[in-house]
């Protein structure tokens, strides 16, 4: 020791003002004469303290105690006591650091993923994964689509393993919340392991951990009926033990739950989809994306669900999927439009029963084989038969003439498609990928029409009162690619190319039966026919990625694409140059994330809309494409995203989003096959979007929460019509404010208000004082939760929606909810009671609007019923 | 005269130079290697020491995870799995001398019982830091954060760091030349992540703490670390 030092022993405990022990904070001992720190500690778990100082007796030392949210304390260490005992009060800060909604660390992050623990989170009562990751910041679900941070999920993985990991609104809607331990959302991911560490990638992944005593099997039965007759049973059952992972799904619901479209859809991989979208660009099924489908949805769904991951020796992970659904929706909708028509605005109404039958089979094969450390490949095989039903029963009137009218569809569908992926990394700093997709899909169409009374509705037309429509529809799909990635002083090169061909042919058989002859109707003629086009497109792609304080990534590609009609077609062909520059940056910078992508292409038309003969998009929905010798079409977009957490935790993300489509061929859109009198001719110009999306949340004192949105979107369009040049805007703005708060863990309530107003300005030439533009809508919702001691929770909710439409109609409507939770913690079973109740109105209003017309499209609701609902957990 | 003054500066030199002692302690977590797949498992607990006297540096980690493992073995019982962690109750022993440039090191690797002994000579500034204007609160600590890259632009350890304490210079398992005092580290190739608890700079450390008695163990020489003139 050295002459004239002394030791002395410091230590105490740390509270708050009510006496209440603090951890989680840090003590420093100052010098004040160097005027320097020479002892600091971390509190961490503990609220007591113990330390011994060094000092001399010249040394006037302070000792301060800090905590995040607390007022800094000092106290002065006496240089002659040599044991200092202090118990430390810290007074709550409230004016810079409010007390936040979490407690403890609910969120930490790793590099590029961030964990969230849910318990955080959860209210305890949220029976699915849907229910409970919408509360998680960061997460929103859009029709079905899990977003993080405004970007698709692409996978979501249950303890790392591929279990329906694409089927998200399937998981969404199943999986239960309460055996989730934390969420992993994981950024800038890679889809092949092998490639990981290489380059950048763009998936964000989530992973799901699951706790520790359910990783053997979790799983649950739901049963449930109500006052109007319906049920449901849900059985699930994911095995994570051993090497084999199965997971089981079953539904079958008449209540109008786990239904969406998303789930259809979600049956199919993406390419099939795609690729047959090409040839189908309509889908019967109908949704509304902010009612749940209880409300107006009548079902009768079988739904039948199974993946087996299975290792196959040491190499080979087999992954085997099997689907079966089977389901009846039935909904009612009437819609009012509003038609700017050459001689006046014409008020068009219709009444439409709906009924969808999908049947679906699909099964899927799916092999990774790991060839050696260093390469890979992967195996697909998918196949999938439709049988999808499609019935309406119409009646509509236009200017107050009334008309009846009947469609039956039957749609058939078979898929197949192979699809192979061979990956080689060569070393730490290359690796190179092939893939093979294999595509063939048909399609086959019967549709019968038959109306009423339309000659005396369609005075300036007669029109048909049959239509019976046959279309088979067959292409095969084929495209490969070979691509390099390579980095080199640590910029990301990767060259690509690529080669893709299809082959469509369509047969189409309409008879439309006229009115007044009784004989075939002109229109026939028209579409009636059979088709055929290859396309073949071949592409050089490029990929560069650069900087490490902003991540600079470019990606471009040129190629060329070629359109041939073949027989029976004439024969003719077409040819042009297509490309791609896209540029995207990702920078943080003060907690502040950095998001931009630009993007300027030239792209393939489709080539219906380079086809010289009339497209129906539905039996009475009839487009006339004419060919400008143009076979691509330019397009621009622009995505801007900001991301920025402040130091007290308030959360603000803006995104912007652009895009231009530049269309330089004609088309002359018919509206309806019925009501054509307007005769407009459209010749579609070009067309922008900008939207612009603000958030902004306040954590405030004592667990409450406070959220602003703002969004706003312009659509601007130039249309010729009738050879005049005319430049129409639809403005929409919506803004909500939401404020949550909870008391003791016992009440929890939420009261959100928003107003959205939609606004079509038309130019001077078609704008008529008597109809308004602006359509309005106002809303109010909230939601009550109180906790009782025994193990039951009330709790309530309400939904006020005030419209005035286009037309000046005004509606409201209010839907209330009581449901009472029964939930006794580690105890198998659960209980809850819903009793749903409408007031004010049948009706559930949405508003659209695209030249030239404006739409108002009511739902009818289902009556009020109590429905009762049993989970018992396995 | 001249000597008069090389002394008076030589001593006012040293004197700051040895005012610098440091005795820091670290929480420190872990990863586990030898999950099986798709299972994530908390991180295992050991405690950080790091001691500087004048020049001289030592550090090590003590395994506080034996007090839950003692024979350690990690089983996961649901899975029918064992994980066998490090059982040595010292690890990573790391010592340096900044005036002779010497660098001895003791620390566990995979598949090899018994840890040996290992010098090298090396530049402080062999390694640079890529200091970036990204800051953070971290443990009530405003922190600077910093990167180190191999020569392959493999990440080493990612630091964040307080330039308003004392300085450093070798920090905990021997990061050359690192900017300030380690508030945070993640260390890349052994998967740990190091969090400031405690330090003091009125202890003076001990000699003994330089020298443990397993430095009395044969010393192998392995490559130098010098800087490419």
């Amino acid at each position: 020791m050295v002459w004239g030092q002394a030791f002395i022993k410091v230590s105490g405990s740390i509270h708050d003002s009510v006496g209440n022990p603090l951890h989680h904070s840090y003590l420093r001992v100052l010098n004040q004469n160097a005027n320097n720190t020479i002892h600091y500690l971390s509190t961490g778990n503990l609220h007591t303290f113990s330390f011994t100082i060094q000092s001399t007796e010249t040394d006037r030392l302070v000792l301060k105690i800090a905590k995040t949210g607390y007022r800094d304390t000092t106290v002065i260490l006496d240089h002659q006591k040599q044991v200092h005992n202090f118990k430390i009060t810290l007074k709550s800060d409230t004016q810079t650091l409010p007390e936040v909604r979490i407690e403890s660390k609910p969120i930490w992050q790793n590099d590029d993923t961030t964990f969230y623990k849910l318990s955080a989170f959860s209210n305890g009562l949220e029976k699915n994964l849907g229910e409970v990751i919408s509360k998680v910041p960061g997460f929103s679900i859009i029709d079905g689509t899990l977003l993080y941070k405004n970007k698709v999920v692409s996978k979501i993985l249950i303890q790392g393993e591929d279990l329906f990991s694409e089927k998200q609104s399937l998981l969404l809607t199943n999986l239960p919340a309460d055996v989730i331990e934390h969420i992993q959302a994981m950024e800038n991911q890679v889809d092949n392991q092998l490639l990981k560490g290489l380059h950048d990638g763009n998936k964000t992944i989530i992973n799901l951990t699951i706790k520790k005593n359910r990783i053997r099997g979790f799983g649950y039965v739901d049963a449930g009926i109500n006052t109007l007759n319906k049920y449901m049973i849900t059985p699930l059952y994911f095995s994570l033990l051993g090497n084999t992972k199965i997971a089981l799904i079953g539904n079958r619901n008449t209540q109008g739950h786990h239904s969406s479209i998303t789930q259809h859809d979600e049956l199919k991989p993406a390419f099939t989809t795609w690729n047959e979208r090409w040839m189908t660009p309509t889908t019967p099924f109908e949704q509304i994306s902010d009612l749940d489908n209880r409300h107006f949805l009548r079902n009768n769904l079988w739904d039948a669900r199974m993946k087996i991951n299975n290792p196959i020796g040491k190499k080979i992970k087999s992954e085997t999927e099997i689907s079966y659904l089977n389901d009846t929706w039935r909904f009612d909708r009437n819609a009012t439009d509003q038609i700017q028509a050459d001689s006046g605005i014409s008020i068009k109404k219709e009444t439409r029963q709906a009924e969808t039958r999908p049947e679906k089979m699909a099964l899927q094969q799916k092999l990774n084989i790991t060839i050696d450390r260093k390469s890979s490949l992967l195996v697909k095989i998918f196949g999938l038969y439709d049988r999808t039903g499609y019935n309406t029963d119409l009646k509509q009137s236009l200017n107050q003439i009334n008309d009846t009218a009947k469609t039956n569809q039957v749609f058939k569908n078979r898929s197949l498609l192979i699809n192979t992926q061979y990956t080689n990394r060569i070393n730490d700093q290359s690796a190179f990928q092939i893939d093979f997709n294999f595509n063939n899909a048909a399609f086959n169409q019967n549709n019968g029409y038959n109306v009423n009374n339309l000659a005396e509705m369609l005075s300036v037309d007669p029109g048909f009162n049959e239509l019976k429509v046959g279309r088979r529809l067959s292409g095969t799909s084929m495209n490969g690619k070979f691509q390099l990635i390579k980095r080199i002083k640590g910029k990301l090169y990767t060259p690509a190319i690529l080669h893709e061909s299809r082959e469509v042919t369509i047969k189409n058989d309409y008879y439309f039966k006229d009115v007044i002859t009784n004989k075939p109707d002109s229109a026939n003629e028209i579409l009636t026919g059979a088709s055929a086009f290859k396309t073949h497109q071949t592409e050089i792609q490029f990929q560069y990625g650069w900087g490490k304080k902003i991540r600079w990534n470019m990606n471009s590609k040129v190629g060329i694409y070629h359109l041939n009609f073949i027989s029976p077609d004439p024969p003719r062909s077409k040819s042009d140059f297509i490309g791609n520059i896209g540029l995207t940056a990702r920078f943080s910078k003060r907690g502040t994330q950095h998001n931009l992508i630009w993007s300027v292409s030239k792209q393939p038309l489709h080539p219906y809309q380079a086809y010289q003969q009339s497209y129906a998009l539905s039996p009475v929905s009839i487009v006339a494409y004419f060919n400008s010798d143009k076979i691509t079409t330019p397009r621009l977009f622009i995505n801007y995203m900001l991301n920025r957490r402040f130091r007290n935790k308030h959360y603000f993300s803006a995104l912007y989003n652009h895009t231009t489509t530049f269309r330089n061929f004609v088309y002359e859109g018919r509206l309806n096959r019925i009501f054509h009198e307007g005769n407009y001719t459209f010749k579609n110009k070009s067309a922008s979007n900008h939207s612009i999306s603000l958030a902004y949340m306040i954590p405030m004192k004592k667990r409450m929460v406070l959220d602003f949105e703002i969004d706003a979107q312009q659509y601007a369009n130039l249309i010729s019509v009738n050879d005049l040049i005319l430049k129409t805007f639809y403005n929409q703005i919506h803004s909500a404010v939401k404020i949550e708060k909870r008391w003791k863990n016992k009440h929890e309530a939420e009261l959100s208000a928003g107003y959205r107003i939609l606004n079509t300005q038309l130019p001077n030439e078609l704008k008529n004082n008597e109809q308004d533009t602006k359509s309005h809508q106002y809303n109010v919702s909230g939601r009550y939760l109180y906790r009782t001691k025994m193990n039951i929770s009330i709790e309530g909710n309400f939904k006020y929606l005030s419209t005035t439409s286009f037309t000046f109609e005004k509606s409201s409507l209010l839907i209330s909810n009581l449901v009472l939770h029964y939930t006794k913690p580690n105890k198998p079973l659960q209980f809850s009671a819903y009793f749903d109740n409408l007031t004010n109105s049948k009706y559930y209003e949405t508003l659209w609007s695209a030249f030239p017309v404006n739409r108002s499209t009511k739902i009818p609701l289902i009556n009020r019923n109590l429905t009762i609902r049993v989970r018992y957990n396995l | 005269m001249k000597t008069l003054i090389i002394i008076l500066f030589s001593f006012l030199f040293t004197k700051v130079g040895n005012t610098q002692n440091l005795v820091a302690t670290y929480d420190v977590q872990r990863e586990v290697i030898g999950a099986p797949q798709g299972v994530s498992l908390p991180p295992v607990n050991l405690t950080g020491y790091y001691f500087k006297k004048n020049n001289t540096i030592i550090s090590y980690l003590t395994a506080d995870y034996l007090k839950e493992y003692p024979n350690g073995h990690l089983e996961i019982k649901e899975l029918n799995h064992t994980i066998d962690l490090f059982t040595d109750s010292i690890q990573a022993l790391f010592y340096v001398n900044l005036d002779t440039q010497i660098f001895r090191f003791r620390h566990q690797v995979f598949e090899i019982d018994n840890p040996e002994n290992n010098f090298f000579y090396f530049d402080v500034d062999v390694r640079t830091w890529e200091i970036t204007d990204r800051t953070e609160l971290i443990n009530g600590i405003l922190c600077t954060y910093a990167i180190q890259y191999n020569t392959n632009r493999n990440i080493i350890a990612e630091i964040w760091y307080s330039s308003e304490f004392p300085i450093m210079p070798i920090g905990i398992r021997n990061l050359l030349n690192v900017p300030g005092l380690i508030v945070k580290a993640k260390i890349h190739g052994t998967r740990e992540t190091y969090t400031l608890r405690e330090f003091s700079t009125s202890h003076v450390p001990n000699d003994e703490i330089f020298w443990p008695k397993v430095f009395n163990e044969r010393f192998n020489k392995k490559a130098d670390l010098r800087k490419v003139k």
